[in-house]
């Protein structure tokens, strides 16, 4: 019978109900080998910075293709945005935002110039809007900067192996009149809307999946043997456009990320989902993973997750105790663009 | 006026043309606490007394308060770092000048001898001068460069009231390159002619370069 002689992690009754949830294995078997001397470069939402930190932390070869100046303190890359993602991007939340990238770093000029958001005297960019603490002194260094960060992106991809990318959202911002994506509602950053330009858009499976199919193409371009491996950040959406309410839309999202992640690995052999968002979501797990807010992951649920993702590339058990106290002490503030929707709300 | 000058070698030259000079100016006093540039950083104030047993000239024991103006120069910041970081692409200014500011408040000579041994501890005057390596000066240094650099360092340190000064200009020719004969026969920490220095030095030098820094330093004629 087809049920009848299938590993304990197919019934829920022995991966899950007879055990600890610290206990949980066999959750994820990569569909590729992964080495510790494999260059690895990581994209994405907020939730992607923790891969990078804990790829560094267990010894593998994370891409960083734009380094800081010499000298600069550990705080202030951090406040700078160096060695969060593998270049400057900044957070890419939604498939389509990640081929408007991809798209540049293989055409750096296609990368849009007219519009720049200025606040006082200083300058800031629309796709990456808190790449600069206080903004640049001039549009020249933004675009000068700017450039620098779509080469890097380039380099970065063309030295990797496995280029990890953490889908985040499905609701995004375009300027209809120029057709380009921004990563956060303009009006957030700079106070200025304009409602004949900035239009709010949802993607479904079809239209995220587009967005993924043509990331996906971009990235082959520019290095053929590359592999991929997706991951869905379990971070609920801070705030929501969609006239839902937060949960609903939340779930909508994730859904689709969830399911155009699958649609992907189903279609490439040289694709990989890592189960993130399952690990920290799952009803087993009775939300222990997040703070009181119900909305960010503490650090128990990134040491979870990480030990999970190490002991299934590297074949190895780590105990849950070292982990834990090796990590625990890293409860960094994530550089997170979404959360700007959050401190926009208190304005109203 | 009583002037202290801590550092290491490279104010062994003030102590050679300061031999020179002080006849001249019998109301001037000079002193120096000087070491290898490591071992200066392990130094204690002591009842307001500098004190370290390794420090090799004496007094070996200095009442910080009395002095008017304090020099100091263990490991200042290159303005040659300053002007690499200023040329290379992808930083914006903002970003550049906390990188120097990042490198200038957590060098050395602002951790171990102004934080520790002179902030809080004396009224001097603070002035830090910069390394006369000549290894940084290899090549002509566009003069706006040089200024622009000079500039944002002597910001960052100007809010610790630390004022920074180049050597004589005397030092340097037209294109601000050192001058090869101020370091013939270059002077060691205790103001000798060390052994190694007897050729050109790269980066110590010589009696004829401290009277010209004294003079330079102090506003004397």
């Amino acid at each position: 019978m087809p049920y009848s002689n299938l590993p304990k992690k197919s019934y829920w009754k022995t991966a899950i109900a007879n055990n600890s949830l610290f206990d949980l294995c066999d959750i994820w078997e990569p569909r590729f080998k992964i080495e510790k001397n494999d260059f690895i470069s990581t994209f994405g939402s907020c939730f992607a910075q923790h891969i990078s930190k804990a790829l560094i932390k267990n010894g593998y070869s994370w891409v960083n293709s734009e380094k800081s100046p010499p000298h600069l303190s550990l705080d202030n890359q951090r406040n700078f945005n160096y060695g969060i993602f593998s270049c400057r991007t900044g957070n890419i939340y939604t498939t389509t935002l990640l081929s408007q990238w991809l798209n540049w770093a293989i055409k750096p000029n296609l990368s849009p110039t007219e519009e720049i958001f200025k606040i006082d005297n200083s300058f800031f960019d629309p796709f990456r809007p808190r790449i600069e603490p206080l903004g640049f002194s001039s549009e020249e260094e933004l675009l000068a900067s700017r450039k620098h960060t779509i080469l890097s992106l380039n380099s970065a991809i063309k030295e990797s192996k496995i280029f990890i990318f953490t889908l985040g959202l499905t609701e995004h911002w375009l300027n209809s009149k120029l057709n380009y994506e921004y990563p956060i509602c303009p009006g957030t950053i700079n106070k200025i809307f304009n409602k004949s330009e900035h239009e709010f858009k949802k993607h479904n499976f079809e239209s995220s999946y587009a967005g993924l199919k043509m990331s996906i193409d971009l990235l082959k371009e520019i290095n053929p043997g590359l592999k991929i491996i997706l991951t869905v950040s379990p971070v609920p959406l801070t705030a929501s456009y969609s006239k839902n309410h937060i949960a609903v839309a939340t779930m909508e999202s994730k859904s689709i990320l969830r399911s155009i992640a699958s649609e992907a690995v189903e279609n490439h052999d040289f694709i990989d989902y890592f189960p993130s968002y399952e690990i920290i979501n799952s009803p087993f797990c009775r939300g222990i993973f997040f703070d009181p807010n119900m909305r960010n992951v503490n650090q128990y649920g990134v040491n979870f997750v990480m030990k999970l993702f190490f002991q299934s590339i590297a074949s190895f058990d780590i105990s849950n105790d070292e982990i834990l106290s090796n990590n625990i002490k890293d409860n960094f503030e994530l550089e997170c663009d979404e959360i700007i929707l959050e401190a926009s709300q208190k304005l109203i | 006026m009583k002037v202290l000058f801590i550092g290491s070698s490279y104010f062994g030259h003030i102590i050679n043309g300061w031999m020179v000079l002080k006849d001249k100016f019998p109301k001037l006093l000079l002193a120096f606490y000087l070491s290898h540039s490591e071992t200066i950083y392990s130094s204690t104030l002591k009842n307001g007394l500098l004190h370290n047993v390794e420090v090799n000239l004496n007094p070996d024991q200095i009442p910080l308060n009395e002095f008017d103006k304090i020099f100091i120069c263990v490991n200042p910041p290159s303005l040659k770092n300053i002007i690499e970081m200023m040329n290379s692409s992808g930083y914006s200014l903002q970003l550049i000048k906390q990188a120097i500011t990042d490198q200038i408040l957590n060098s050395p000579d602002i951790k171990y001898v102004y934080k520790k041994l002179l902030a809080n501890n004396t009224s001097a005057e603070l002035a830090m001068v910069l390394k006369p390596d000549r290894k940084d000066h290899l090549k002509p240094w566009p003069e706006n460069e040089y200024k622009k650099a000079f500039l944002i360092a002597s910001e960052i340190l100007a809010t610790l009231n630390i004022k920074l000064i180049t050597h004589a200009r005397t030092l340097y020719d037209s294109n601000l390159i050192p001058i090869e004969h101020f370091y013939l026969n270059a002077c060691s920490t205790d103001g000798s002619i060390a052994e190694d220095q007897v050729k050109v030095s790269v980066g110590h030098l010589n009696q004829a370069a401290g009277i010209e820094d004294i003079k330079f330093f102090l506003s004397l004629n």
